[in-house]
Formats: structure tokens, C-alpha cells, sequence
């Protein structure tokens, strides 16, 4: 066993080199030439038809052929013009290269298409509590445009993956099966290739925070609601491909509160009036994605977050007591109850509290006042699709 | 899921290829008429958008696509399909996009069906162990009868969609053969898969379907794309 680690290690070693090696090779315009530094894309650039980018683009061109006409695709006019606003406000003479689509999906998540098709999931405007905070993932998205990540990815893709064959190939000629560990060191290379990306794209994010007049110290804060949302959810931390191939939140947070040290304005803006206004109206519809995904832990560690700075606590009561209820671990009925009460009447709690408060009453026994909570639902939602489930629901009750 | 569900149809020509390699699938085409329906006096079949990508096979085998043959496939394939139908008395006009937003959203949206439909039965149909139990003795496919919408804006009586995904050694990767042969490994080159199928715009019926598999062609050039038409659209209702 010793022996064959061993040997593996060895091998590990010999692959790793022999990656960077490869790449030197490809990259250079000649020998002791050094390697030309990556040019950025220009405004209305296109991809000469030839190079490997233009097919790049042509798949990208595809998908958004199909993004465009799909269903979840938000439409939602005020939403598109403000996202799509905020981008034009960094990305400058970029502005017109950019289309954006906003998604309707829970989970954090923005992206970014070699040809400026960027997708940004609804379900960030949950975790950013204002503009400038929007403005960092949108600037790290514009980031990866400008800089041309996506051929990057592809050429090292290219290079690190013709180094791992022929490697592959002489070991196994000379009657080693390398295979799996070859591999393995070709996806630890260029997971870690992807990483500097993303630290890069961080990097260019802050910058143009700053010139559009932006406190580049709150794309730091945003990281430090997505590491509070992560609080005890180890399933999370250790299935999530994100992590992977972006460096650690903590990391990222240390680089962006330097980076703000150095570049911010004079008088740096937040918009959060602005940012609240836009979402207020969608925050409940968010929260159900989130909660469907029935990560618990997460979804309660996102609530305590936005429970403080929410002007509608009806909604984050009233989410608090659904998560209870689905959760139905033993006493979550209770709590659950306990949490619609105190949302009854709040600022923001919807019609639907009173179906809810009904089930919770009746699993604890309390039949009369789950049939009562049934009929104030129906009163204050005469044509609500599941009226006759609720008539039902009132009968099974008597 | 969805992605994943997504990526599998999209992977369905190739998920093919190695069934056929392995040997558990069944062949092709697959034909619910022999002839077409020649009561329209000018039978017009529509070519929707051709879904055709040309890539480069790396060393390492990574595909890289390329924009620029793609595109000249896309002309000689379009080319090679019109003189195939014109051969058979039938003629091939290319898709219009409608100038109706609505209408080209719709339009989007059956293109994206028989996506859909098109690998569910390259997986179904093909591959045995997979074969649906309501489908064992029958090739019963439709897009449904929204598709007359189709018909009537583009002035059709069939549609004919067409995928291709076809792919080169590079020369690294061709010399990687060659010293892979002297030393015993057995290195693969480049692969054409795809299929095609006609789907009847007045009922949304599928009535022909064939795949094509196979380790040679090139639609690179006008006379070896021709070739790779006659092996796709073998056995066509005429």
C-alpha cells in the first residue's frame, strides 16, 4: 500500500509538471519569448469567423436562441429595466454589448456567455440588500466578458488535456495504468485555472464598482451573507461544484476589502431605497423557490439574515412557520404555529397564512379553530383555485 | 435535473453511436408512410433551422467547435437536401423567420419540441433496453396538431428537421493515431452523428425518422456532404 502511494505520488508530481510545461510550449511565440499578456475584448468586438472563439460565440448565439423564448425567462418590466440600468452604469462603452436575462430560479447564481448573454438568477436578490451589492456580481460578470474567460478556459482545457494524453499514453505504454490519477490531476488543474479566473474577474468586478461611483467595500459584505447562510450547512459546503471552481468566500471577502481600500470613491453609494423598491414586491415569490429547494438549514440561516432588514416581517413570520411546517420534525408544528400567529395582522402576510395556520391547527387537534381559519380563507378568497379542497378539508374537520 | 435531463437528450445521436458500437440497437429509419401525401399540387416541404456543428477533435480530445465550417456545412447541406428533393419531385424551401413576434415565439417553441421528441426516440426507439412498452411493435411520434400554425405561416405541408454533429481529428490528434498505433493504444478520431425526420404539419405526426451514425464523411466539401445526405435521408417517403 505504502509502495503504491508511493508511486502515485510520484506520478501526481510528474503529471503536474508536465501541464504547465505543455501550456509554456503552446503559449509562446517563440523560445525565451515571454507569453503575450491576454488582450481584452473590445467594445462591439466580434470574434474573427476562423478562431476558436468565433464557435464559442456560435454555441453561445444557440443557447440564447433558446433562453430567449423560455418560460422562465422573468418579463417583469421594472425588474429588467433596473438590472439592465445597473449594468450599463458599469459596463460603460460595453453597455450595448451586454443582453441581459433575468431567471426566475432559487439559489444565487449569475453567468456569463462568451457572446455578453449574461443570466442572473432571481433568486440573488435575496442574498444582495442593495445596489451596489448587485453591482459587484454583475461587475464580476462583466468581468469574465471583457477578459475573454470562456476561450481562455477552453485553450487551457485544450492544452492541459493533450498533456494529460500523451502522459497518459507513455505511462501507459511503458505498462503503468495511470489513467484515473492522470485525470485527476487534469481536473485539480484546471478547477484551479478557473479560480484565477474568478479572482480576476473579482478584481475587474471592483473596478468598475468604483468608476460607476459604487462602496466596493459592500461586495465584500455580500460574501459575508452567502458565509452566514452557509452557517452548520456542511451538506452544502461539500457537494457544491461552486466551491470548487471559485476560491473561498473567505478569501474572496480579505482581496475585495482591499481592493475597496484602494479604489473606492470619495463619496461611494449604496442605493438601497432604490434596490427595495424595485424587489419589495417579489420577495415573498422568492422566498417559496428558496424554500422548495428544502435545503432547512440554509433557508432558516436566510431568514435570520433579512428578518432585521425586511419592511414586511408578516412575510418572513409567515415564511418562517411554512419552513416549520414542511420541515415536520417532531414539535415543528408548534413552532410553526407559534410563527403564524405572530405573523397574523404584520405588515405583509398573506392570504394563505390562514390556510396554513388551518392545517397546523388541525395536525395539533385543534379542529374548531382549524375550520375557522378555513373559512376566513375562503371569505378573504372567495375563487382561490383550492376552494373545494378547502371545503373538503373543513368537512374531514367536523 | 432538468439541465441534466436536457443535456442527456442532447447527448442522445452519441449515447446512440456507442449503443450501436455495443451492439444492442436497433436500426433505422423508422417509416409510418412510404409515400408522401400528393394531393397539394405543389408539395412543399420546409427545411426548419438545420442544428449542424463541425468541431475539431483536439490531442486530448477535447471537441473545439468550429464557426467557420459549420457554417459552409449548413450551405452544403441545405444544398445536397434541395437536389435530393428535387430529384423526387418535391420541393425544399428554407424557414422563414415569421415577422410576427408571436408567431416566431411559437415557432421556437415546437423547434424545442421535437428536441425533445428527437431524442426520446433516438433513446426509445433505438435502444432496446429502453424501448417504451406502448411503443414495442409501432414508430408512433407526434408534435401534436399545434404544428398547422407552422404550416400555414410558412406555407408547408411538411417540416423537415435535420441534426448534425460532426467532428475532424486535428492534425495533433491524427499524429497522436498514428504513434498511438505504433505503441499499441488505440486512439479515436472524429465521428458523424445526427438524425433527421419529417413531421406531417396538418396532423404533427413523425412519419420518418433516421439516425445517423457513423465514423467518416465530411461535410467540409460540397461532394463528401452529399454523400452524408444520401446516408441521412435513406429510405425518404417519396
Amino acid at each position: 500500500m505504502k509502495f503504491a502511494r508511493t508511486i502515485g505520488a510520484a506520478l501526481a508530481a510528474v503529471v503536474l509538471a508536465a501541464a504547465p510545461a505543455w501550456a509554456d510550449m503552446t503559449d509562446h511565440d517563440g523560445p525565451g519569448e515571454p507569453p503575450k499578456p491576454f488582450e481584452d475584448l473590445k467594445p462591439s468586438e466580434r470574434p474573427a469567423p476562423s478562431s476558436d472563439e468565433a464557435g464559442l460565440w456560435m454555441l453561445a448565439d444557440r443557447a440564447e436562441q433558446q433562453i430567449k423564448t423560455s418560460g422562465a425567462v422573468v418579463r417583469d418590466p421594472a425588474i429588467n429595466a433596473y438590472v439592465r440600468g445597473v449594468v450599463c452604469k458599469l459596463a460603460g462603452p460595453y453597455c450595448g454589448d451586454i443582453r441581459v436575462y433575468v431567471v426566475r430560479h432559487a439559489d444565487y447564481n449569475a453567468s456569463m456567455m462568451p457572446n455578453g448573454v449574461m443570466t442572473v438568477w432571481t433568486g440573488l436578490f435575496l442574498r444582495t440588500t442593495n445596489e451596489a451589492q448587485l453591482a459587484a456580481v454583475l461587475g464580476h460578470e462583466i468581468g469574465h466578458y471583457v477578459r475573454r474567460h470562456a476561450v481562455q478556459r477552453q485553450r487551457d482545457l485544450i492544452d492541459k488535456a493533450g498533456a494529460n494524453m500523451i502522459v497518459g499514453s507513455m505511462l501507459g505504454a511503458a505498462g503503468i495504468p495511470a489513467g484515473p490519477l492522470v485525470t485527476l490531476a487534469l481536473i485539480g488543474s484546471v478547477y484551479s485555472y478557473s479560480r484565477d479566473n474568478e479572482r480576476e474577474a473579482d478584481e475587474v468586478g471592483a473596478r468598475l464598482m468604483a468608476g460607476a461611483g459604487y462602496d466596493v467595500r459592500e461586495a465584500a459584505a455580500l460574501w459575508t451573507n452567502i458565509v452566514a447562510e452557509r452557517k452548520d450547512d456542511d451538506e452544502e459546503k461539500s457537494k457544491s461544484v461552486f466551491f470548487a471552481t471559485h476560491p473561498e468566500p473567505e478569501e474572496r471577502q480579505a482581496k475585495l476589502e482591499a481592493l475597496a481600500k484602494e479604489l473606492n470613491p470619495a463619496e461611494p453609494v449604496r442605493h438601497e431605497p432604490e434596490f427595495r423598491a424595485v424587489f419589495a414586491l417579489h420577495l415573498l415569490g422568492y422566498l417559496r423557490d428558496e424554500l422548495n429547494l428544502r435545503h432547512y438549514v440554509k433557508f432558516g440561516n436566510l431568514l435570520d439574515r433579512i428578518e432585521n432588514e425586511n419592511p414586511a416581517p408578516g412575510e418572513i413570520k409567515f415564511m418562517r412557520g411554512e419552513m416549520y411546517r414542511l420541515r415536520a420534525k417532531e414539535g415543528d408544528d408548534k413552532k410553526a404555529l407559534e410563527s403564524y400567529t405572530a405573523a397574523e395582522g404584520l405588515h405583509g402576510a398573506p392570504h394563505e397564512l390562514l390556510r396554513s395556520l388551518g392545517v397546523v391547527q388541525s395536525h395539533l387537534g385543534d379542529k374548531a379553530a382549524a375550520r375557522e381559519s378555513y373559512g376566513k380563507y375562503l371569505e378573504l378568497e372567495p375563487d382561490a383555485e383550492d376552494r373545494e379542497v378547502i371545503r373538503v378539508m373543513i368537512k374531514q374537520d367536523e | 435535473m432538468i439541465r441534466f435531463a436536457a443535456a442527456l437528450k442532447r447527448a442522445a445521436p452519441v449515447i446512440a453511436l456507442a449503443f450501436l458500437v455495443a451492439g444492442c440497437a436497433t436500426q433505422g429509419p423508422f417509416a409510418t408512410a412510404e409515400k408522401l401525401d400528393r394531393r397539394a399540387a405543389d408539395l412543399k416541404i420546409v427545411l426548419m433551422p438545420p442544428d449542424i456543428t463541425l468541431s475539431e477533435l483536439t490531442v486530448g480530445g477535447v471537441q473545439e467547435v468550429n464557426a467557420e465550417w459549420t457554417a459552409s456545412a449548413k450551405t452544403y447541406a441545405q444544398q445536397a437536401l434541395q437536389s435530393f428533393l428535387q430529384q423526387r419531385n418535391t420541393q425544399l424551401v428554407a424557414y422563414k423567420e415569421p415577422e410576427n413576434a408571436g408567431a416566431g415565439h411559437m415557432h421556437e417553441q415546437l423547434i424545442k419540441l421535437h428536441e425533445a421528441v428527437g431524442g426520446s426516440i433516438l433513446l426509445h426507439q433505438y435502444f432496446q433496453p429502453l424501448q417504451l412498452p406502448t411503443k414495442k411493435d409501432k414508430f408512433s411520434w407526434t408534435l401534436g396538431d399545434e404544428v398547422q400554425a407552422l404550416g400555414r405561416d410558412e406555407g408547408a405541408d411538411y417540416a423537415l428537421f435535420v441534426h448534425i454533429t460532426d467532428s475532424y481529428s486535428s492534425p495533433g490528434r491524427v499524429a497522436a493515431q498514428i504513434l498511438g498505433a505504433f505503441i499499441g493504444v488505440g486512439i479515436p478520431g472524429g465521428v458523424q452523428v445526427g438524425y433527421a425526420s419529417l413531421v406531417d404539419l396538418r396532423t404533427g405526426e413523425v412519419i420518418w425518422f433516421n439516425r445517423l451514425a457513423r465514423a467518416s464523411g465530411d461535410l467540409r466539401k460540397p461532394d463528401a456532404a452529399r454523400a452524408t445526405i444520401d446516408v441521412l435521408m435513406s429510405k425518404f417517403p417519396s
